[in-house]
């Protein structure tokens, strides 16, 4: 039957059903009531079942139902299909826990109905728990016609439930759409005063709050945390209360695998003092406190709850509902701009999130499992990292299903694309050599060959691709980072009597192998590289600094000589596509001294001479040392 | 004939008139060469007293000239570097003693200045730390051989706790070229080693030993105690400082240095370092190793 009702602006109105259905005429002694209002979202409701000849009172469920739903807006779900759960239907032989009567004997009934426009098939399976054992039973299939509601007798229906089950756990698996079937698990015994009833639920999260919990002489809490998502995972469940001292915890952990059931009788954890993860036990006169439930494993959450507070003075188990809790408002990607080298990859690129219960800001990360760019010249992303491709700017976009909730809604999840600036600045890499530019100098030592002085000469760099000393990194200014910093020496090597052995320049033919005889090769090493330094800096915006600086003793001589430098280079991106860069310099003039940016030389000093007067003035005296600063230059952006 | 004896007479006396002038002119551009580079020296040091003080490629082209003037004329110039140490000025004393460094690197260097040695031991007193070096330097380039009478100035300038550490190090490497069984020389190099002394005087000293290769076993059990330093980079000089040594010296160590092969924490280089030591003295053979020798 149809009816419609108006109600004013702000004001409560109160429709008793029986008056609603009696002119009906109706025979069944059950039904749904649907309520479509003509302004979506202007009102709420709230529906109770009361029976002022035995005492019976409970509030009746209300569910919600978006038209617009969809799977996707329900990500947790897994893939068979759209799955309800009612936690906690209490099965004919009460659980003592409830405190009932010892003769009350429950009718369990599952009420559901098909809420779309066509036939649909509805899984049934029941997950039952006596004192001593579980199961589960073999799923049992019903097909409900459109717009179709079923009263089942779960005796009936499910034949093997064993009889001294107290509790089961009813999962519904459907082929429909979410939101198109629901149903509510009741059992009373055949007073009506006496019993339990349970809504079936799909939702699932990795985070639920406000749950309350009694337990004193009259009231017990029993609760099922049960997994229904998508894979095995770990919950736990925080109870808090409060003592004189402050704010307390009790901690359960639990590993749950698909479809299990973690079932918790508070009084008796309070009563038997069993000590909590922790090893903390709960103080005896706790009588009531909230609770938390977490999934530790999954972001989406597998979790479900479920709660009964016994009440023995009246005989009613009212059933609670906690509030699951997504992530609230805005997602955002906490780096924006994005800045990544190069040829580099930056990790993590994170999401922050509000949680939707206690606007805590949380690790939104995890939802977000697409991940690309505007433009994949530039940059490229994957889950949680960016990777530079080519210098220039682009965008990052992450895309996922984030679960939402409000104080009174169901979660859903929205598809969500947060996105960030990516920048890919130029980068630099600064390498600073000093190097003999001819094949072979005179040394100051010499060295005696069959009885003859013999001055040593030291193999050059020109045309080995050698050096003397080395030093380079890759700086980004605008990222302020640098790395890859090395440091080197090139072999010093010596040659007495013979050499060179072509007459002209040093080559295999004065390698003889044999050291310290005065004769062709006669030594080689390498010096020590612990004072060579860097210094980087980034005093602007747009501006790297490099300073390198150092001394290279030839290990060879026992006279101190160092080839010394302090050498430094700036950059500048303010224009990115035209870099520039010039150099402070400040170095011995002996030998030839380069600075090279990404492999364009901004600064080369060349000795005009090689001879061993003029090495003495240059190290063994450090006159003449060359100092300056070279005009900024246009380089290569890489 | 007479004609011709005449003629040639003539001709004789004109020869040995022209070999006199030519000798007399020999020896005045010989005395010129001596004066001018005394001359030029000392117009260079003179302008540090003016408003202008010279430029150090100035002293180089100076210098230039030490090289390919004779003997003799160096020799004339030697007290013009000497009066230099005496001045007040240290950048002149810095020019006088570079000169003499550039004398010393001639192949009569040590006979041109070791009668003069007492004025370059006098570098070794002056608090500058350059001149000290200096000084020691001089000593070292000095060719054919140091002169042995540097020694006594030498050992002083070693023991001394208030001189250029790196300096020192170069004057007990010096030591043990001109003096390497003076039980003196062994006692101020224990006493020098004795001090605080930073890394790169300690390397001086490791290569400094090394370079003389002396088969003197006290300073092999330096080197040999120096390959267990805690600082790698002490470790990686003195394993190659095992490379200039003499076999007997790598004998003495080989036990050491194949600990230092051995031991899984060391760095790699290092230990090639010390392989490379021992392989040059024949101690690893390896079967592809082709024994040049």
């Amino acid at each position: 039957m149809n009816s419609s009702f108006s109600a004013e602006a702000h004001s409560p109105s109160t429709i008793a059903k029986s008056d609603a259905v009696r002119p009906s005429g109706f025979t069944s002694d059950f039904g749904s009531i649907h309520i479509e209002p003509s302004n979506p979202g202007a009102f709420d409701a709230v529906h109770f079942l009361y029976d002022p000849t035995n005492g019976f009172s409970s509030i009746m469920k209300i569910f919600d139902r978006d038209l617009n739903t969809d799977m996707s807006k329900h990500a947790w779900s897994r893939k068979e299909g759209w799955m309800l759960w009612a936690p906690m239907l209490g099965l004919q032989t009460p659980d003592p826990a409830l405190q009932f009567p010892a003769s009350t004997k429950l009718q369990p009934y599952v009420f559901v109905r098909n809420l779309s426009a066509k036939p649909t098939n509805v899984q049934m399976r029941l997950y039952w728990r006596s004192a001593s054992s579980n199961g589960a039973t073999p799923p049992q299939v019903l097909t409900l016609k459109a717009g179709e509601m079923q009263k089942l007798d779960v005796v009936s229906q499910f034949k093997n439930l064993p009889k001294e089950a107290n509790w089961a756990t009813v999962s519904m698996l459907t082929n429909s759409g979410p939101d198109e079937v629901i149903a509510v698990a009741a059992s009373y015994d055949d007073t009506g005063r006496y019993g339990v009833q349970t809504p079936f639920t799909d939702q699932m999260s990795a985070h639920w709050e406000g749950g309350a919990w009694e337990v004193d002489d009259a009231h017990n809490t029993l609760i099922t945390v049960g997994n229904g998502g998508r894979k095995d995972t770990h919950a736990r469940m925080i109870f808090h209360y409060v003592t004189a001292k402050g704010h307390a915890d009790y901690v359960l952990e639990q590993k749950l695998a698909q479809d299990e059931q973690l079932f918790i009788d508070l009084g008796k954890l309070i009563r038997s003092q069993t000590p909590d993860a922790k090893g903390n036990v709960f103080p005896t006169s706790i009588t009531s406190g909230s609770y938390t439930l977490l999934d530790l494993d999954d972001k989406m959450g597998n979790v479900f709850e479920g709660k009964v507070v016994t009440d023995k003075r009246y005989g009613d188990a009212s059933y609670g509902c906690m509030q699951c809790c997504g992530v609230g408002v805005h997602a955002y990607l906490d780096q924006n701009p994005i800045g990544v080298g190069m040829g580099l990859s930056f990790s993590p690129v994170t999401v922050t999130g509000m949680d939707g219960c206690t606007d805590d800001f949380l690790d939104a990360t995890g939802f977000f499992n697409s991940w690309w760019t505007a433009d994949a010249s530039i940059a490229t992303a994957q889950y949680s990292q960016s990777n530079g491709i080519s210098v220039g700017s682009t965008t990052t976009l992450a895309q996922g299903q984030v679960p939402r909730n409000s104080l009174r809604t169901p979660c859903h999840t929205d598809l969500k694309t947060p996105q960030s600036g990516t920048n890919v600045p130029p980068q630099f890499n600064v390498a600073y050599s000093d190097y003999i530019g001819v094949d072979w100098i005179n040394g100051p030592s010499y060295c005696y060959y069959q009885g003859n002085s013999n001055d040593l000469i030291y193999m050059g760099d020109a045309y080995r691709g050698t050096y003397r000393a080395t030093e380079s990194l890759l700086i980004i200014p605008d990222l302020q980072t640098y790395s890859g910093f090395f440091k080197g020496v090139g072999q010093s090597r010596n040659y007495g009597a013979g050499s060179p052995a072509n007459g002209s320049t040093l080559s295999a033919a004065d390698e003889d192998g044999i050291p310290n005889d005065c004769h062709l090769w006669n030594a080689s090493g390498f010096a020590d590289t612990s004072s060579m330094g860097l210094v980087t800096s980034f005093p602007y915006a747009h501006q790297g600094q490099v300073e390198y600086s150092g001394a290279a003793q030839n290990p060879l001589e026992s006279t101190y000589a160092p080839i010394t430098w302090d050498m430094r280079t700036v950059l500048d991106t303010t224009n990115p596509q035209s870099p520039t860069a010039y150099a402070n310099y400040n170095h011995t003039c002996f030998p030839s001294h380069q600075i090279k940016v990404n492999n364009a030389v901004i600064y080369l000093y060349t000795p005009s001479r090689y001879d061993l007067t003029y090495i003495t003035y240059c190290l063994y005296f450090q006159y003449g040392k060359i100092t300056g600063q070279t005009t900024a230059t246009t380089v290569p952006p890489q | 004939m007479f004609f011709a004896r005449q003629v040639g007479f003539r001709y004789l006396a004109a020869i040995v008139v022209a070999l006199a002038v030519c000798q007399l002119h020999a020896q005045v551009a010989s005395t010129e060469a001596g004066v001018s580079l005394q001359k030029s020296f000392q117009g260079f040091i003179e302008r540090f007293n003016s408003a202008q003080a010279p430029k150090d490629d100035e002293l180089l082209r100076i210098a230039d000239g030490i090289p390919g003037t004779r003997s003799d004329d160096v020799s004339k110039a030697i007290p013009s570097f000497c009066a230099a140490l005496l001045r007040q000025d240290d950048r002149i004393k810095l020019a006088g003693a570079f000169m003499l460094t550039i004398v010393a690197q001639r192949s009569d260097g040590a006979a041109l200045l070791t009668p003069h040695v007492d004025c370059i031991g006098r570098l070794l007193n002056l608090p500058d730390e350059r001149l000290q070096a200096a000084g020691v330097g001089i000593f070292a380039f000095m060719k054919p051989s140091p002169p042995s009478s540097a020694t006594k100035s030498l050992i002083e300038y070693l023991t001394r706790t208030d001189r250029n550490p790196m300096a020192q190090a170069n004057a007990l490497s010096l030591l043990l070229r001109i003096a390497p069984e003076n039980s003196e020389v062994t006692s101020a190099v224990d006493k020098f080693l004795s001090q605080s002394l930073s890394l790169q005087v300690r390397e001086a000293v490791l290569n400094g030993i090394a370079n003389t290769r002396t088969e003197n076993p006290h300073f092999t059990n330096i080197l040999i105690a120096a390959l267990n330093d805690r600082d790698k980079e002490i470790r990686f000089q003195v394993a190659q400082a095992f490379q200039r040594m003499p076999k007997e010296a790598v004998l003495q160590a080989q036990p050491a240095l194949q600990k230092m092969i051995e031991n899984p924490r060391e760095l790699v280089d290092i230990q090639n370092a010390a392989r490379e030591a021992l392989k040059r003295n024949g101690l690893i053979m390896q079967s592809n190793d082709v024994e040049k020798k």
